[in-house]
């Protein structure tokens, strides 16, 4: 039997709220685009199509929050069975570098779900519309995304000998 | 890449020619006819009424949707993409000839017969649900009043129901109670009515009168309501299963509405026409190229006359753009952002080498290469989209063809699905890993600085364009000034920057250096050119100033290239995916019996999932670098869309015998 090192729990704790914070602001975000699409699809049923595509949208940043929880795992050999035993350094290094993911993604999946919402609008007026309804909601992404890298590139740069 | 040239037309004809011309410009479709503007003495305009295609318009609408809950939905890719019904020519002309508006009429009343319906149903039910309380009472409401009693019934607090059962001169049943509250009915001789009265409101005895207005008791009521639902209900079935062969022919309706609305559009284009009494003007704009099409088809009479300018520098010159087979997929690209003003230039061929590279890179996996191509092929093949729709597609085709390229070189084979193959297929992995370039996953740096390299080329190659329309403008100094220098300093300072930084070795770095630092120079000396002022040196401070102040845009331009590192984030979140929906697969391989079907079907499933979502980030984001970070160092945008007068169907579209 392995003692699990102190370090391992912020690191746990780390991909754990990478996740669950991504989660949440898609959640969110996916909620409200959600609710502008139901009261379009009152009206307007045929429009269905396009408006699940907008209510998708603001549902990236919780993927982001699992690609970044999925690289702490897999640094730390928990996916493996074998988690390495982390200094409470090294532990508390992987539990800041997530926190860019998992709070860009709260907010701007936030944000990005009032995008789409009202881009649901754009769409129940002029169908035709629907590229410039998705560009404007991915503006707000750019945040999600750029949090992502710097996770992983902060992850990138901790090295764990074990 | 050139915006095709215009030309304006201005089309005279003596009035007898003017349905013929008309039924020309309509079938030709191409020219956009705008209302006549010149204000000249003795022309008048046509008052046209379209009220009556107006009204066969709405009622056909109506009936479109009325009938669309009864008839079969499209699938979600076919809502998505707005289905164009492909009819022949014969077909479509039969159905014009055959069409009866009575439809509309009979789809009419069974709206309204549905409607009575459903009400008529709610008010049962609703009666229903009153009575509930009720049911078990024996006496009927016909013999609430007789010759020497009267019932009456109520809700009482439960508390005060022993009251009334101390009386000794009622009868009373109870067919419901509650804790607080009793539902109640007391019958008493007519001569004691005074003093029941007097009892009732000291108990607080609330009468209530039964709804349905039936004689009989409670549960007779309730049991008609129950059988005239049944009926109602019954009734309701007929109606909607004569709505549902109804809808079978909401094709017709469809092809009925994009007649009318052909007719309708030739109709209304008289009101942009100015006529004398014997003669009209048209006044429109037509591809150059198509000009001696025109003549042709109006050759007929000799009572035409066509005549076509250049257009001016203050016309709103509308912009049809045009692009070989190979990229016009890509024109849906360059819509989405809108088209170009008239004197720029057309961006989708522009564009099409980057987005679709940027689209690979975001997915860059073998196999879900493949799977696009298979699923957009299979879309092409068998949903009836629109003219966009196919485009679309074909751009997915080929985006799908680079993230397959792309895949093997980074080693994304649905992640790494060929890990977990069995024995026999594992060579798989040795070719994968053989294959493997860079691997995003171990080496995500080294991409970092590819899409940085990549985001430098695209916003260099956005200035440089612009240089070029500078050049073709006549603005040459613009082009030196504004554009050269630029071109000069990325390329330059960006060696020289990572050479002095971060100590790499690049070849000339001195004369690198040298070269962004007279760049520089000539920015600060060049860029406040166009300012002015009365005294000539707060003339040399604003000049100064502004030159100095342009050094800022490298910010900018920093921020630019900064931004394609998206390009490598999309790539790692689709791979890391993936390598996450493998394992999760593969763990449930170990469950017995149906394990390797359960670990198939996961895997199918989710690598599906992932392959939407990833394909929707690529294809958005790509498209994102195209509009903020590539257009806008050489497009204004804006231009208004070349509407040719013509046949635009909203449902429909006809298919060409062959």
């Amino acid at each position: 039997m392995f003692e699990i090192s102190q370090g391992l729990i912020f690191a746990v704790l780390g991909a754990a709220s990478a996740a669950f914070l991504g989660g949440i602001g898609s959640s969110i975000g996916v909620g409200i685009a959600g609710q502008s699409a139901a009261g379009v699809i009152t009206e307007d049923p045929e429009k269905f199509g396009k408006l699940i595509v907008l209510q998708a949208l603001p549902g990236t940043q919780g993927i982001y929050g699992f690609v970044g929880a999925f690289w702490v795992l897999n640094m730390t050999g928990l996916l493996g069975g074998t988690p390495l035993a982390l200094t409470m350094d090294q532990g508390l290094e992987i539990l800041f570098a997530c926190l860019p993911v998992g709070v860009g993604g709260l907010l701007s999946g936030i944000y990005q779900g009032r995008v789409s919402a009202s881009g649901c609008g754009v769409v129940a007026k002029r169908p035709e519309a629907m590229g410039n309804a998705m560009i404007l909601s991915a503006m707000v992404e750019t945040y999600a995304i750029l949090g992502l890298l710097a996770t992983i590139l902060l992850l990138n740069g901790i090295t764990l000998t074990p | 890449m050139p915006i095709p040239k215009m030309q304006k037309v201005h089309i005279v004809a003596h009035a007898d020619h003017k349905d013929a011309i008309i039924e020309k410009l309509h079938d030709a479709g191409l020219v956009e006819v705008e209302t006549f503007t010149e204000i000249l003495e003795g022309l008048h305009t046509e008052d046209v009424d379209a009220g009556d295609l107006e009204r066969k318009l709405a009622d056909l609408s109506y009936g479109i949707d009325f009938l669309y809950t009864f008839s079969v939905k499209p699938n979600l890719l076919e809502s998505f993409f707005l289905p164009r019904y492909k009819i022949e020519k014969k077909h479509y002309e039969a159905v014009v000839n055959e069409f009866d508006f009575s439809i509309i009429e009979e789809m009419k009343n069974l709206d309204q017969t549905l409607s009575e319906l459903k009400n008529e149903e709610t008010r049962l039910k609703s009666i229903i649900e009153q009575l509930q309380p009720w049911e078990t009472l024996t006496i009927a409401v016909r013999d609430f009043e007789t010759e020497r009693t009267v019932t009456e019934v109520g809700i009482i607090s439960t508390e005060a129901v022993s009251e009334i059962l101390k009386l000794e001169y009622v009868h009373v049943e109870i067919p419901f109670s509650t804790e607080r509250k009793t539902w109640m009915s007391v019958t008493y001789l007519k001569d004691y009515r005074d003093e029941l009265e007097e009892i009732f409101r000291k108990l607080d005895f609330q009468k209530v009168s039964l709804p349905g207005g039936s004689e009989g008791t409670p549960a007779e009521t309730i049991e008609e309501a129950g059988h005239q639902i049944q009926m109602l209900q019954k009734e309701r079935e007929k109606v909607r299963e004569r709505c549902m062969v109804l809808a079978e022919r909401r094709m017709h309706l469809m092809i009925v509405y994009d007649h009318y609305l052909d007719i309708k559009k030739r109709h209304d284009v008289r009101k942009d026409f100015a006529n004398t009494e014997k003669s009209f003007i048209l006044q429109g704009w037509i591809r150059k190229e198509d000009l001696p099409v025109l003549r042709k088809e109006l050759s007929f009479a000799d009572e035409v006359d066509i005549s076509s300018y250049e257009p001016s520098d203050i016309d709103d010159v509308p912009v049809g753009i045009e692009n070989r087979r190979a990229f016009k997929p890509f024109e849906v690209i360059t819509r989405i952002y809108g088209l170009p003003l008239y004197k720029e230039i057309d961006p989708t061929l522009l564009l099409a080498p980057f987005f679709i590279v940027f689209f690979g890179l975001c997915l860059s996996d073998f196999l879900y290469g493949a799977a696009l191509i298979l699923l957009s092929v299979f879309a092409l093949k068998k949903i009836k989209v629109g003219p966009d729709a196919v485009l679309l597609f074909k751009v997915l085709i080929m985006g799908g063809v680079v993230t397959m390229v792309l895949g093997i070189l980074t080693g994304g084979w649905a992640g790494d699905l060929t890990l977990y193959l069995p024995e026999q297929l594992s060579f798989l992995e040795n070719v994968r890993q053989s294959l493997t370039v860079i691997n995003l996953l171990e080496n995500p740096i080294l991409m970092l600085e590819i899409a940085l390299i990549l985001g430098l080329v695209q916003v260099w190659a956005g200035i440089l364009i612009r240089g070029y329309m500078n050049v073709r403008d006549g603005y040459y100094l613009d082009a030196i000034f504004d554009q050269g220098l630029w071109l000069l300093l990325l390329p330059a300072g960006t060696l020289a920057l990572i050479n002095k930084m971060f100590g790499v070795d690049v070849p000339a770095a001195g004369l690198m250096l040298n070269l962004s630092l007279a760049a520089l120079v000539g920015l600060v000396l060049t860029q406040g050119r166009y300012q002015k002022a009365s005294n000539p040196v707060v003339a040399l401070g604003k000049k100064a100033m502004v030159g100095v102040l342009s050094i800022y845009n490298i910010f900018g331009y920093l921020g630019d290239v900064l931004s394609y590192s998206r390009i490598l984030a999309l790539g790692l979140a689709t791979a890391a995916l993936a390598s996450a929906f493998n394992m999760v697969a593969v763990q449930a391989s170990g469950i017995k019996i149906l394990g390797p079907i359960i670990m198939v079907m996961f895997l199918i499933l989710l690598h599906l999932l992932n392959i939407v979502i990833s394909s929707l980030s690529a294809f958005v984001h790509s498209g994102r670098l195209q509009f903020v970070e590539y257009f806008t160092k050489f497009l204004e945008g804006g231009g208004r869309t070349f509407k040719p007068f013509g046949s635009h169907p909203k449902y429909i579209q006809i298919k060409e015998e062959d």
